[in-house]
């Protein structure tokens, strides 16, 4: 039951860095950024603001998932079951049953063809489908129709938190035993919506973002799949598969300052980080690389910079891998769990790109090259809207 | 785990008597239900208000009053479930951003469009720094919640834990909805009479059901929630089967459920599914129905869960709710709630006196 451990036995990934893991560590590895100019999205901002984009059409994606011509899957969807089907091999899960759940992640989910069609819906009977594609569920459910998966399926929406969301919700139905085995993670696409509303609110870069650095712009965008397997230690145990990493604790807690801005201390951070390290028993000299949410706008970097301050007397090896994928909201919590075990599994720490000047209220630089280090415990954080703060910790697999 | 409060905002004038269901039972003539309630100022400051959308505002008021049913003042877990968050403000931002052709928008319509602006919004008032969750899962949003609340329940016994589920009315979604099927177009539609018109679709509603639910009995607490399953999709034979088994997982079979309360909604391309369950293994029992009252949104099952724990409460279940003639047993001690939506999000909810 609760002492159960609960381990990571599949990952799969896709996002402007590469569209499996593999692809992904490699570019983690080179110091290969994916941020560049705006290609597929439709928007008057091509010029003005570089994104984290998935190279790949949707025609593409849909090609290659073999879906049928009028399939109905908006972006979020396509490059979640693209993600998931990767994860699901790896842990050699065939057979789907209602012992197999899947908690998905997404801020915006189908916002891209609600923002296409929200005049257009009525001019043509074939649009109507794309009517329910306004609710989140929607897009989770075309993700489950194509893997197959009827009983447990749920979205969490908590913005930028919602992936790392998925992973512990995941996990709590696995340690009641509701489940043998869930897919979690999240997806979101780029969408004008996106785009434009953090334009609204002054946080996006014109340049390629900074995180930690004392002359950050804000942040870029990207887009992304995520997904892990999880199942309990035992079950993994006994049916032979390997186990890629642990998870070892989690925690959720709420800033409760603003319903955007993050507060000057970082509360709801430092809390989602204590109450994590609490949950899997560790004091925070147990723990060798921070993955931050890092997301190079002013008022986060700062705030969570603070928190991890205020916790750690000494700032374990940090980094955010943001300026590898930018921002990709939902998907974020997801991908940097994938990166943390990467972290696991490899004995490595990944560079914080584009750092040069130590922010100035904090007594730490993060780190910016990739380099071979003992890491046996990751620490990944991620933040949202509405004051959500979540930490997730991994261990490596013994 | 226990019902230590409950709370709901709907399109009925819900009684603020311990002793009843209802004030006088609001009819309405068109396909849209909007809340009763509308006392809003009682519960929020005017300066906070102005830029709520209306499911913040539902939401902050049912969770205010539930809180204050109990005096509980932090609870220790803040989880909504919405299918739709807040569509409104949501609208209104695509709309100025295709309007404008991306042009200079303000951020306010962006930053309340977020999903967990609700859940968000109840920390903020309550300066509650406790785990904060928002499930989007369709019909199954609130049931999700609920499953969250249940598990934490189990792990940690004595927190007081803040549940709920919210959807607002978009009048463009309205429009949309009559387009794909899933709102009636007959001009004149009684509510009351949902259940007569042969046609694709649903009435349109919207409310805030919320409740303080803890792994610890309050006296008096309402109810015990006994189990909740949710299923993604299910064929008729099969909701059948995950029926019994739930029942059975539980120790219980048909015989034990006193009252039944499903989600008929009045779409003929739907309703089967609970006809296949009212006329075969739940057919010897009091039948109730709700979204007649309340009208068809993504959470409206969390007005039918307050029903079930009202009528625990009360032991009498409300004559405006009943599908069939069957009388109640003298004591009411289960209640089973299942719903779905197009066949979809079905679940189970299992309550039993406490």
């Amino acid at each position: 039951m609760d002492n159960e451990r609960i381990v990571v036995t599949g990952m799969g990934v896709t996002s402007a860095i590469g569209n499996n893991v593999e692809e992904n560590f490699s570019a983690l590895q080179q110091s290969k950024s994916g941020i560049g100019k705006i290609e597929i999205l439709e928007t008057v901002h091509q010029d003005h603001f570089p994104v984290g984009e998935i190279k790949m059409s949707n025609e593409a994606l849909a090609e290659y998932l073999k879906l049928p011509d009028f399939h109905y899957f908006t972006r979020a969807a396509l490059l979640g079951a693209y993600a998931a089907k990767q994860a699901l091999q790896q842990a050699n899960i065939e057979e789907i049953d209602f012992q197999t759940g899947f908690v998905n992640g997404t801020s915006v989910g189908g916002m891209d063809v609600t923002e296409k069609l929200y005049h257009k819906y009525k001019e043509n009977p074939s649009n109507f489908p794309f009517i329910e594609a306004q609710h989140p569920g929607f897009t989770t459910n075309k993700i489950a129709d194509y893997l197959g998966i009827n009983g447990v399926v749920t979205t969490i929406s908590t913005a930028c938190s919602s992936g790392a969301n998925a992973v512990m919700m995941g996990a709590k139905l696995l340690k009641q035993n509701r489940l043998k085995r869930v897919l979690v993670g999240a997806t979101d696409c780029l969408s004008k919506f996106t785009l434009n509303g953090f334009h609204s609110l002054r946080i996006l870069s014109p340049d390629l973002c900074q995180p930690f650095d004392q002359h950050r712009k804000g942040l870029n965008l990207g887009e992304a799949a995520g997904y892990l397997v999880l199942e309990t230690e035992e079950d993994a145990k006994k049916r032979n598969q390997p186990i890629l990493a642990y998870l070892e604790g989690y925690a959720n807690a709420n800033d409760a300052h603003h319903q955007t801005a993050s507060s000057a201390t970082g509360e709801g951070s430092f809390l989602a980080m204590q109450q994590a390290l609490n949950n899997a028993n560790l004091n925070p000299k147990q723990i060798d690389y921070i993955n931050a949410h890092g997301t190079a706008t002013p008022n986060n970097d700062l705030s969570e910079g603070t928190a991890i301050q205020r916790l750690f007397q000494e700032t374990p090896t940090l980094s955010s891998t943001k300026a590898f994928t930018g921002h990709t909201l939902a998907a974020a919590g997801a991908i940097e769990a994938v990166f943390s075990i990467l972290s696991l599994q490899y004995q490595c720490v990944f560079p914080n790109l584009n750092f040069q000047t130590k922010m100035e209220d904090l007594n730490f630089s993060p780190h910016n090259s990739f380099q071979k280090q003992e890491v046996n415990y990751v620490l990944s954080n991620s933040f949202g809207f509405g004051g959500n703060c979540s930490s997730l910790i991994f261990s490596k697999a013994l | 785990m226990f019902v230590n409060g409950i709370s709901t905002l709907n399109a009925q004038d819900i009684s603020s008597s311990e002793e009843s269901f209802f004030g006088e039972v609001q009819t309405y003539s068109s396909p849209i239900l909007k809340t009763y309630f509308s006392d809003f100022r009682k519960y929020i400051k005017p300066a906070a208000m102005r830029r709520m959308s209306s499911s913040v505002k539902m939401g902050v008021v049912a969770a205010s009053k539930v809180l204050a049913s109990i005096n509980i003042t932090q609870p220790d877990a803040i989880i909504v479930g919405t299918g739709m968050g807040c569509k409104t403000d949501s609208d209104v931002f695509l709309e100025n951003l295709l309007a404008s052709n991306e042009g200079l928008l303000s951020p306010t319509k962006f930053i309340q469009s977020t999903h967990n602006t609700v859940a968000g919004q109840i920390a903020l008032q309550l300066k509650c720094k406790a785990y904060n969750m928002t499930f989007v899962q369709g019909a199954a949003s609130f049931e999700t919640a609920l499953l969250d609340a249940f598990l934490q329940s189990i792990s940690s016994k004595n927190r007081h834990l803040l549940v709920g589920g919210v959807d607002e009315i978009s009048k463009y979604s309205n429009e949309l909805h009559q387009l794909d099927g899933q709102l009636k177009t007959e001009q004149e539609i009684c509510n009351f009479n949902l259940l007569d018109y042969a046609s694709t679709g649903s009435i349109s509603g919207e409310g805030a059901s919320f409740f303080v639910v803890s792994g610890e009995k309050s006296e008096p607490s309402y109810a015990s929630v006994k189990d909740i399953e949710t299923y993604n999709q299910l064929d008729k034979e099969g909701l059948k089967n995950k029926a019994l088994n739930f029942l059975k997982k539980n120790e219980l079979s048909t015989d034990d459920i006193d009252v039944f309360i499903c989600g008929n909604n009045g779409d003929v391309n739907y309703d089967d599914f609970y006809h296949s369950l009212q006329s075969d293994i739940f057919s010897q029992i009091p039948q109730l129905y709700y979204k007649h009252l309340v009208g068809e949104f993504y959470t409206s099952s969390g007005f039918a869960f307050w029903l079930a724990c009202k009528i625990l409460r009360l032991q009498e279940i409300p004559e405006i709710c009943q599908l069939n003639n069957f009388k109640p047993n003298s004591s009411i001690k289960t209640i089973l709630l299942y719903n779905q939506y197009k066949g979809r999000d079905h679940s189970f909810i299992l309550l039993q006196a406490c």
